[in-house]
């Protein structure tokens, strides 16, 4: 059995079935690291899926861009993906019922520049490369991943384990899958809570104590902001950045124009307009050619907010974005801060 | 298509006027003015006080809602001041009033202000030099005050007053201070008495109260100690514009009082000295005080002593469960005598009765006596002056079946002159008021009124910036502390000025023209004028800008005198560098203002009125006898509503006879078209052209009718109790049942030996945490016709709190006098209720405990009447998501503001009248079904409206289609256009306060006149 | 040498309807507060998107006031709720940048309380001195 047979089955029951008219994965590029998403109409080629440990692109952000609108499309999709899918819905930019959710249990990724030879698979207990079971390297894992508490996909409709044939339908629409491909919802054998762990330990670790020196927390930050070239490509990237006309390109009152580094309020822009709900994908991070560790600070504010407003991104489509929306007892409230 | 001028005629038409004159502008008479001015009328808005605004002006919050009274009338205030076709006739009396409905003649006396009223520009120079002080009639005389002012910082007309009685000059001809002072040269101590005319086609009269003078009771202490206020000097205590500036000290010793008892009922409910009446908002406004009080200094102890609190308004219940719930709050049940003076401290010594036995002396720190509202003797002779009949409290004597008409035919009455009431109870009144003078001269519309005339409007798009920059010295309140000649140099080098010059008063008659000239000889573009605040002052220059073929959105202005000279004015340094930063700010952000268009859009001028019952009926009516057609919508299988249940009134008036005219009356009138058994399918449009799909007739055909405006006057219905062996036991019913019974003749009712009638039957208790403010008022009805029928017959009222609010108190005693025997009964220990067999016959036993005797008092009962609540009907739910309305927590409809707007939704052009509303008596119904038509009335009468000025709009090039704004838009003013997958703005529903902009990720939604980048530049401009 | 009095600037975002309001009646009351503060209109508290407040940091403002209607009373219904998660959430982003928070303050002022705008304005640019010139000025 190899990894990912689950996922596999799977898009294949659905394209064979016509549940689905395409899925969109990551299949293997011109080598085994080098993965690329592709939309799969043929169930033959299902089989082409890779559940190595990269991940180059947000695939919900590829499929707000260029999955056809009114097709039933399927997402084989890392907690973050899906996640990302359920913002996106949330934002009007995908339409959550044409989208079936295939998630893949996910205990972190590589960066494709960073893996050692062969196909990487990473495991809740260890990790895999070129077939031989190893312990488990944290320090190749990317900084997001090792932040992540998301390792199973429970807000997709069905989770699958990476190795194995375990599969969890999490919505109605889930069973519906797994009784056509004749699976068994099993729920996760996976014990998440020492991910949740490893996952609070490095955000331990990488977020900057608020208590201590502001100062050099600024300076820091002024720093990192002063190496852009304002490339776009963190914009470019992010799942969360889905205006086709963006407040901060040139023509527009926000950012002057011809101006590198950009004023510091390009970055701020895109923290306040991604941080309640950004997801911790780290692609803006991976694709930054000046290695500006946003994601850092994107997941930083994000936890921050998140614990105000009582706000988990990407879980449920009903829940109305933090700053969108206000409660019944705010509005019985008389102070200006909250709870 | 009818228009209203086509409708028959009657006779008399020939030398009607169509102007009104309202006597008394507070919030009654403001509203009776603003909405007969926008449906076209002249108005004659007449006060005898200095400026408008009357008793609401001096409260600090209103009930239950806790807003800040002036906050919200102050703008109705500058709205009236606007209004070309409103006259405000501050500080007149009325002399006499000659003629008949349809053409009076009155003669008015001004009063010498010795100002100016068209020269004066408010700055209050004057009072700065005046020699005389005087105590502050606006802060109950708990503050000094010059004697000529500004009688308030909000005042509308914003001009000084001389208080002759104190004026050196008047007086005696010595003082001659303040005319050179003044800049304006419009300070006149000769000024003399003068006589004014005015022809008018209806009279309002709206003259309010005089509070209650404690004085009258000397027992009560008032006058004599000095820590015992009356409850609108507690009004200003509290306010922060007050005597103590918001914080709450008593007058002895100005210390923060720990212990503050309010004595209820003083000047209320009360024979002896001839107010037997009660004044209806005084425990609301107790309990007000309480909160406030409460928020002012969480520790404060406070007791209220009452005789039954009346909690029966909307959302007035759970004010007063507010109120309780407050740890340190009491409400003690009991009379009080206050019986001493601590000459030491100046606490007052209350005593007061405990379990109806005993009694005991308490202290407090500050007593306020919750006076009630007596109509002065003024108002007497105003009536008199008229020749309208009065009752004997002085109030306006007025018929249940058209409360709003006096005694002589073309003069109606609002307000607290009918009786006293609250808010918005008043302002629903007068937007009845309105509609009745309107429908009286319905055929004059529009021919009194003026419209202002413009000149075609000038494209400026693609000029460079040529802006106007005028500084204004107000006299010397600039001057005095902003170097204005400096500030000119400074503006001529800005980026974009092309003229700039200073003026004494920029608002001045002739600075406006002059700054209309400038425009067009300069060929400015923009505007500019450094002054006092565009809250009061923007129009006035946007009107300028107009005159001058300018978009009066090309205006801005740099506050430099509320926010600059005057708050700064012993630092002059910083304050010329801030007025210089402030300009600078508005001019960066001039350069970037652009027109804004303002569109008319076609008004349909039918109504659709929901709910054949009374309210829907009277504001049909109103609305077709005012030349508009009406589509009457029931959903029964004929019209007359829960009235068809009620059939006679607390004053024996007959209910069949008046529900048969009027359903004859809606039956004969052309315009009104009515369909039963009706109900709504689909709903369209927004105000001023709804499209409202309805299936009719026992065959159900669809219908489509296109409207202006939508009325929801859908009704409510009697709770069917659950308790007291109602539906076990014939002999159990409700009042409405009753009533059927006693009208049927039933002589197991009339002639039985012992009846009881349970109150809060459903109500007030924890489903329904609201009080059915009819049900008090229907039980004493009921019992006093009892009585009539059988004189001999036991009746026990079995009640929580007795709410026989306003004149019903008299039948409240009525029914005391005849022999009705009152227990009152806790919550917490309700009566019981069993059948028990005794002697070989069947009786009602009723249980309830006397808290006197503390043992439980049996009553048997040959049958048992119950007040059961008055719940809203389920399909409420419906019709409030079909019109996008909301319903409050006891399904009720939800009005737009519960103090000022009582019959309007949020949702522009749809309004809401009778028990759909909340429970209220037939009476209050009609009164606001004619409120809920004048409302309509002010849209269906135009031609079209005004859609634009300061909205959203979108950029659907740049929107992504996120819904966003949709989602956070508080008017539900965006929809989605599916097709292009774009938000798009009702120009018509969106008010413009730019949330929407705010959370737009890619600035496509913005907001006219305080787009991004105007509001970057100013950021911009202040560093 | 004398070192220069550092004077800070504040700019507040007033809603038209209670805190400008407000504003206004403390000038008519002619209560004296400092003059360090400039302030932009807007029609509701709501319309202050919250790089507005960003911006002006970064421009070198030495604090940032926002005020809208008390809860319950704003004159758009509920602007003023979106307005407090927003100041909140930016709060929560200056913080985590390492700036200051108390460089920003949300308050609710109605239109007759120009005693508390005018309290206000002086304790917030008490709050200003204190932290001294923003870091961000001349960067």
């Amino acid at each position: 059995m190899r990894y990912g047979d689950t996922v596999r089955k799977i898009v294949h029951t659905v394209l064979e079935k016509g549940m689905v008219d395409e899925v969109l994965a990551f299949v293997p590029g011109i080598d085994e690291r080098d993965v690329v998403p592709a939309f799969i109409t043929d169930a033959a080629d299902a089989v082409k899926i890779t559940a190595a440990s990269y991940q180059p692109y947000s695939l919900a952000s590829i499929l707000a861009d260029y999955g056809d609108k009114g097709k039933k499309i399927g997402l084989v999709a890392r907690s973050c993906d899906a996640r990302g899918v359920i913002e996106l819905a949330k934002r009007n930019q995908v339409n959550r019922d044409d989208i079936y959710l295939i998630g893949i249990e996910c205990y972190g990724t590589v960066n494709p520049a960073n893996a050692k030879e062969g196909e990487v698979y990473i495991f809740h207990d260890g990790m895999e490369v070129g077939g031989k079971k190893e312990a488990l390297d944290e320090s190749l894992l990317s900084a997001n991943c090792r932040r992540c508490g998301y390792p199973i996909p429970s807000m997709a409709d069905i989770s699958c384990a990476i190795d194995g044939d375990g599969a969890t339908a999490n919505t109605p629409r889930g069973e519906e899958i797994l009784a056509a491909a004749n699976l068994k919802s099993q729920g996760s054998t996976v014990d998440a809570s020492a991910i949740k762990e490893r996952a609070a330990r490095w955000q331990d670790k990488d977020f900057p104590d608020l208590e201590t020196d502001r100062q050099e927390r600024l300076d820091y930050w002024l720093r990192q902001f002063d190496k852009c070239i304002k490339c776009y490509g963190c914009r470019n990237v992010c799942p969360l950045c889905y205006c086709k006309d963006c407040a901060l390109d040139a023509d527009r009152v926000w950012v002057e124009r011809g101006r590198t580094p950009p004023p510091r309020l390009f970055h701020l822009t895109r923290l306040m307009h991604i941080a309640d709900s950004c997801l911790n994908c780290g692609q803006c991070e991976a694709v930054c050619p000046m290695e500006i560790p946003l994601t850092r600070l994107y997941h930083q504010l994000h936890n921050e907010l998140r614990s105000i407003f009582n706000y988990e991104a990407g879980i449920n489509i009903d829940d109305a974005l933090p700053l969108g929306t206000f409660t019944e007892e705010e509005t019985k409230a008389g102070g200006v801060e909250l709870g | 298509m009818t228009t209203e001028n086509e409708i028959q005629a009657p006779a008399t038409t020939e030398g009607k006027v169509g102007a009104v004159m309202i006597v008394g502008a507070g919030v009654s008479g403001i509203q009776a003015a603003l909405d007969l001015a926008n449906s076209g009328f002249k108005v004659y808005l007449v006060d005898k006080d200095p400026a408008i605004g009357g008793r609401m002006a001096q409260l600090d919050k209103t009930f239950p809602t806790n807003d800040c009274s002036m906050c919200i009338l102050s703008p109705k205030f500058i709205e009236c001041a606007r209004n070309l076709n409103i006259s405000i006739l501050a500080y007149h009396d009325v002399k006499k009033v000659e003629g008949e409905a349809g053409n009076f003649n009155v003669t008015l006396l001004k009063k010498p202000r010795y100002v100016e009223e068209d020269l004066c520009v408010g700055c209050g120079t004057c009072a700065e030099y005046c020699p005389v002080k005087m105590l502050d009639p606006y802060n109950e005389g708990l503050s000094i005050i010059k004697c000529i002012r500004v009688p308030f910082p909000q005042a509308v007309p914003a001009v000084s007053v001389v208080d002759a009685e104190l004026c050196l000059f008047t007086r005696k001809r010595e003082c001659k201070i303040c005319p050179p002072v003044c800049k304006n040269k419009a300070i006149n101590l000769y000024q003399q008495e003068e006589e004014v005319e005015v022809e008018v086609g209806a009279i309002i009269l709206a003259p309010g109260y005089q509070p209650f003078d404690p004085r009258l009771q000397p027992e009560y202490g008032y006058g004599r100690m000095s820590n015992v206020v009356t409850g609108l000097e507690f009004e200003r205590i509290l306010s922060a514009s007050g005597p103590y500036r918001g914080e709450v000290k008593r007058p002895s010793d100005k210390k923060t009082p720990k212990r503050i008892a309010w004595i209820q009922c003083v000047g209320s409910r009360d024979t002896t000295v001839e107010k037997g009446y009660c004044s209806a908002v005084c425990c609301m406004y107790a309990m007000k005080h309480v909160i406030l009080a409460k928020e002012h200094d969480p520790e404060l102890e406070a007791t209220i002593f009452h005789n039954d609190v009346r909690a029966y308004g909307k959302g007035f219940e759970r004010y007063y469960q507010r109120a309780q719930d407050l740890p340190g709050v009491r409400f003690i049940w009991s009379k009080v005598s206050v019986v001493r003076e601590v000459p030491q401290t100046k606490n007052v010594v209350i005593r007061y009765g405990v379990n109806g036995t005993e009694t005991r002396d308490e202290e407090f720190d500050l007593v306020v006596l919750s006076i009630g509202l007596t109509s002065p003797p003024s108002t007497r002779e105003l009536a008199e002056k008229l020749s309208i009949d009065v009752n004997s409290y002085g109030f306006c004597h007025s018929d249940d079946f058209s409360p709003i008409e006096t005694s002589r035919p073309g003069v109606y009455a609002c307000g607290v002159f009918r009786a006293p009431m609250d808010i918005p109870d008043s302002v629903t009144m007068a937007s009845g008021a309105a509609a009745l003078s309107a429908q009286s001269l319905s055929e004059k519309r529009g021919t009194l009124t003026a419209e202002k005339e413009y000149p075609p409007e000038r494209d400026v798009t693609g000029e460079p910036p040529r802006i106007g920059v005028f500084v204004c010295r107000c006299g010397t309140n600039i001057a005095r502390v902003i170097d204005v000649p400096r500030l000119v140099t400074y503006a001529q080098g800005l980026d974009g000025v092309v003229h700039v010059e200073e003026n004494i008063f920029s608002c001045s008659i002739d600075s406006v023209k002059h700054i209309v000239e400038t425009i067009e000889e300069k060929g400015l573009n923009r505007v500019v004028v450094a002054a006092c605040t565009p809250r009061t002052h923007e129009p006035v220059f946007q009107e300028t800008l107009r005159e001058a073929g300018l978009n009066p959105y090309l205006f801005e202005m740099a506050n430099i005198r509320e926010q600059c000279s005057w708050v700064h004015m012993r630092d002059r340094i910083a304050a010329n560098t801030k007025a210089q930063d402030l300009l600078r700010m508005s001019v960066t952000k001039a350069k970037l203002l652009k027109s804004l268009p303002q569109l008319p859009v076609r008004v349909n001028h039918a109504a659709l009125v929901i709910g054949g019952g009374v309210a829907g009926m009277e504001s049909a009516l109103s609305l077709a006898e005012q030349g508009f057609e009406v589509h009457l919508v029931e959903k029964g299988d004929q019209l007359g509503g829960i009235a068809r249940r009620i059939h006679y009134n607390l004053n024996g008036g007959d209910v069949q006879a008046y529900l048969a005219n009027l359903v004859s009356r809606v039956h004969d009138n052309p315009l009104i078209h009515v369909y039963t058994e009706a109900d709504i399918r689909d709903v369209s449009g927004y105000v001023g052209n709804f499209i409202t799909k309805i299936a009719a007739g026992p065959d159900k055909a669809v219908t489509e009718i296109a409207h202006g405006v939508v009325i929801v006057a859908t009704g409510a219905e009697e709770f069917k109790p659950k308790e007291y062996l109602y539906g076990q036991d014939p002999r159990v019913l409700t009042l409405l049942e009753l009533e059927g019974e006693i009208t049927k003749g039933n002589t197991d009712i009339t002639s039985a030996q012992s009846a009881v009638i349970i109150h809060c039957v459903g109500s007030r208790d924890e489903e329904r945490p609201y009080c059915s403010r009819v049900c008090c008022t229907q039980s004493i009805k009921n019992a006093l016709k009892l009585k009539e029928l059988n004189p001999e017959m036991d009746i026990y009222l079995l009640y929580r709190d007795m709410r026989t609010y306003a004149f019903r108190e008299d039948y409240y005693r009525e029914a005391a006098d005849k022999g009705v025997k009152f227990i009152r009964y806790d919550v917490d220990d309700k009566p019981q209720v069993e059948a028990v067999e005794e002697g070989g016959k069947s009786i009602l036993r009723v249980s309830v405990p006397d808290p006197v005797l503390g043992q439980r008092l049996l009553l048997d009962a040959d049958f048992i009447a119950l007040a059961a609540a008055t719940v809203a009907p389920q399909g409420n739910k419906e019709l409030s998501q079909l019109y996008k309305v909301p319903l409050n927590e006891d399904g009720f409809f939800l009005e737009a503001h519960m103090k000022l707007r009582p019959v309007d939704f949020s949702t522009d052009g749809v309004f809401m009248c009778g028990l759909a509303h909340n429970p209220k008596s037939i009476d209050e119904s009609i009164a606001q079904a004619q409120a809920a038509a004048s409302r309509a009335v002010t849209i269906l009468s135009k031609e079209a409206i005004p859609a634009g000025g300061i909205i959203a709009f979108i950029n659907k090039d740049a929107c992504s289609g996120c819904k966003l704004c949709i989602q956070v838009c508080p008017y539900n003013a965006i929809s989605f256009d599916e097709q292009e997958g774009v938000a798009v703005v009702s120009e018509l529903e969106c008010k413009g306060c730019g949330n929407c902009a705010a959370i737009c990720p890619s600035g496509a939604c913005s907001t006219g006149g305080f787009e991004d980048g105007q509001i970057l530049a100013q950021i911009e401009a202040l560093v | 040498m004398t070192t220069a009095v550092f004077r800070p600037k504040i700019l507040a975002f007033l809603c038209n309807w209670c805190s400008y309001a407000g504003a206004d009646l403390a000038g008519v009351s002619r209560l004296q507060y400092p003059s360090t503060i400039r302030a932009i209109r807007t029609m509701c508290s709501c319309r202050v998107n919250p790089q507005f407040i960003t911006k002006a940091l970064l421009m070198g403002v030495d604090g940032v006031l926002v005020m809208g209607c008390h809860p319950g009373e704003c004159h758009y219904i509920e602007g003023n709720m979106y307005t407090r998660r927003r100041v909140i959430a930016l709060k929560k982003m200056l913080e985590v940048l390492g700036i200051n928070p108390d460089r920003v303050r949300l308050e609710w002022v109605s239109a007759s309380e120009g005693t508390r705008f005018a309290d206000i304005a002086e304790s917030f640019t008490a709050t200003i001195r204190q932290l001294g010139p923003n870091p961000l000025r001349g960067g």
